[in-house]
């Protein structure tokens, strides 16, 4: 299994497309948290003892986005190029490769979510500095805040290894997690209306406190473990085609 | 074909269904150590699929085991096997040097294993480049040492002398029968017959998921196509008369007459008796491409045709 790991640890860095996310999210939060949040900063928000708060969970819900690209991308690379092939004859169980790719990525989602939910008050702060202006006092609940952002971090990430393992082709995954998010459960919500909470999305944004078109809402506790379910059937439906299907 | 070597791939039973169509029907064949076994079949055989079942690659019936045990048992299946599947099985920005590394990583390699493959493959001064750009000889290099970058037991190649070029080719060939010599098996698929008689000691032939045959080349040569003896003579006319006597088929051609079931010892005696002056005598045995044509004359899944819609 270390062998599985390391290996999959090595096809995660070794890629441009990798270090260019990582790039591109560096450069969204400098300029979201720095200049939008921070130089331009509303007089409203000074006054709020919340703002460095917003500003971590609206930093974290959007770079989860590309947390959950570079997974797609860790698996569907591997389709997409046929070194699936090397990989399942350098193992001798197909269940190792799944989840090697699953505890690697969920490293790296949790990392990648510390980080970049650090660096957004931080540059906020320096953006409101360097402007000359002064915040209230913030307030921020740090064990409430770091579980909901990794919790969020890492589930959007695994969503997008899961979409990947069940669709292979890279541009049907990637279409797939950015459509089903936004337009399928958009359009579900019309159905649904207050259960549009329970959709595996929705239930993943109110874990972070992000608004779904509806009055009813769930507790982030309640909601991570409705997003669980959705995770862990995906997980079993995506396993048990990992070992049956063939390799591509 | 039956030897029991302490390292040979034993394949038995091999089936392959894509719906309603059987790709690979029932095989089952041996592949010896020590030597270069090489794969025969028109396209759309089943090689590839024949191969991906061999490694498990293709969920299908049928076992193989290496050295006695299926892949799965191994620790690390990629020291005992090495494969090539397909030329260009690698990510575009990946380096060479990163690629097999990985390949090293998950197979349990030393790092410096390599610098040596590359190296053994004339790579070395690329191993830092985009394989992107690479060419298809160049991809070939590369799958070549990510086969043999653990020095496995075996060696299943898919098509590895394609886009070659001649000096590839040779020094792909001495490769492998080299290889084989230090008491490993070789497997490889080719549609390069004239290479594969140089390259290989025994062959495989499958057509439309059928075995058709698995023996020596030599064998199979000896055993499925018919020789003959050419010759060239001032006295063609009485040489025919003899012939007829003695009861030998022939035919007209190339300006000389084509006989079976006869060997130049015994036309060359014949005419000497008679006194017919001999211009041009000599062996027409047959190729591995004759005997290929033959043997999968009816096992082709695609047919090309001439313009009046003949084969």
């Amino acid at each position: 299994m270390m062998s599985q790991l390391k290996s999959e640890f090595k096809k995660l860095f070794t890629v441009k497309s990798t270090y260019y996310i990582i790039a591109i999210v560096l450069l969204l939060v400098f300029f979201f948290a720095f200049y939008i949040s921070g130089w331009r900063i509303e007089p409203k928000d000074m006054m709020n003892p919340l703002t460095l708060q917003s500003g971590i969970t609206g930093a974290v819900s959007v770079v989860s986005i590309f947390s959950a690209l570079v997974a797609l991308l860790l698996v569907t690379h591997e389709y997409r190029y046929n070194t699936i092939m090397y990989t399942l004859t350098s193992s001798n169980s197909r269940s190792k490769v799944l989840f090697s790719k699953i505890i690697i990525m969920t490293g790296f989602a949790l990392v990648f979510t510390l980080v970049f939910g650090a660096l957004s008050p931080l540059f906020t702060a320096l953006g409101i500095h360097a402007h000359h202006l002064h915040l209230v006092h913030q307030t921020i609940q740090y064990n409430n805040v770091i579980w909901r952002c990794l919790f969020y971090g890492w589930g959007y990430t695994m969503a997008g290894l899961l979409i990947a393992s069940l669709v292979r082709n890279q541009v049907g995954a990637i279409i797939t997690l950015f459509i089903v998010p936004g337009t399928v459960e958009g359009l579900l919500s019309l159905l649904l209306k207050k259960n549009t909470v329970y959709l595996p999305f929705s239930s993943l944004h109110q874990v972070i406190g992000q608004d779904v078109s509806t009055t009813s809402t769930l507790s982030a506790t309640h909601a991570a473990l409705v997003f669980i379910g959705y995770l862990l059937a995906a997980l079993i439906v995506a396993w048990v085609l990992f070992l049956r299907r063939d390799a591509n | 074909m039956s030897h029991n070597g302490p390292n040979m791939i034993k394949s038995s039973h091999l089936s392959k269904h894509y719906r309603k169509t059987l790709a690979v029907n029932d095989i089952s064949f041996d592949v010896e150590n020590n030597k270069v076994t090489g794969f025969l079949g028109p396209n759309g055989a089943g090689k590839s699929t024949t191969m991906r079942l061999m490694l498990g690659l293709d969920n299908g019936g049928g076992t193989t085991t290496f050295n006695g045990k299926k892949l799965q048992e191994y620790a690390h299946p990629s020291t005992e096997v090495g494969i090539l599947l397909e030329a260009k099985a690698f990510h575009p920005t990946r380096t060479p040097r990163n690629h097999l590394k990985i390949l090293a990583t998950e197979g349990g390699v030393p790092m410096s294993r390599v610098d040596e493959a590359l190296d053994i493959v004339g790579l070395k001064d690329v191993a830092k480049k985009k394989p992107g750009d690479f060419s298809l000889g160049m991809s070939q290099r590369l799958g070549i040492a990510g086969a043999i970058l653990s020095k496995p037991k075996c060696l299943l190649l898919d098509e590895p002398a394609n886009g070659l070029d001649p000096e590839g080719i040779v020094w792909l060939r001495n490769f492998l029968k080299n290889y084989a010599d230090e008491g490993n098996a070789v497997f490889v698929s080719s549609h390069l017959l004239s290479e594969m008689s140089l390259m290989a000691d025994n062959v495989i032939v499958i057509g439309k998921g059928k075995l058709i045959a698995s023996t020596s080349i030599k064998k199979l040569i000896a055993g499925n196509a018919k020789s003959s003896v050419f010759v060239r003579s001032t006295g063609l006319s009485k040489l025919e008369g003899i012939l007829k006597t003695k009861s030998l088929a022939f035919e007209k051609a190339d300006g000389g007459i084509e006989i079976s079931g006869a060997d130049t010892d015994e036309i060359g005696r014949l005419a000497f008796s008679a006194g017919i002056p001999i211009l041009e005598l000599a062996n027409r045995n047959a190729s591995l491409e004759d005997v290929f044509l033959e043997l999968t004359e009816n096992s082709e899944e695609f047919q090309a045709h001439d313009q009046k819609g003949k084969k």
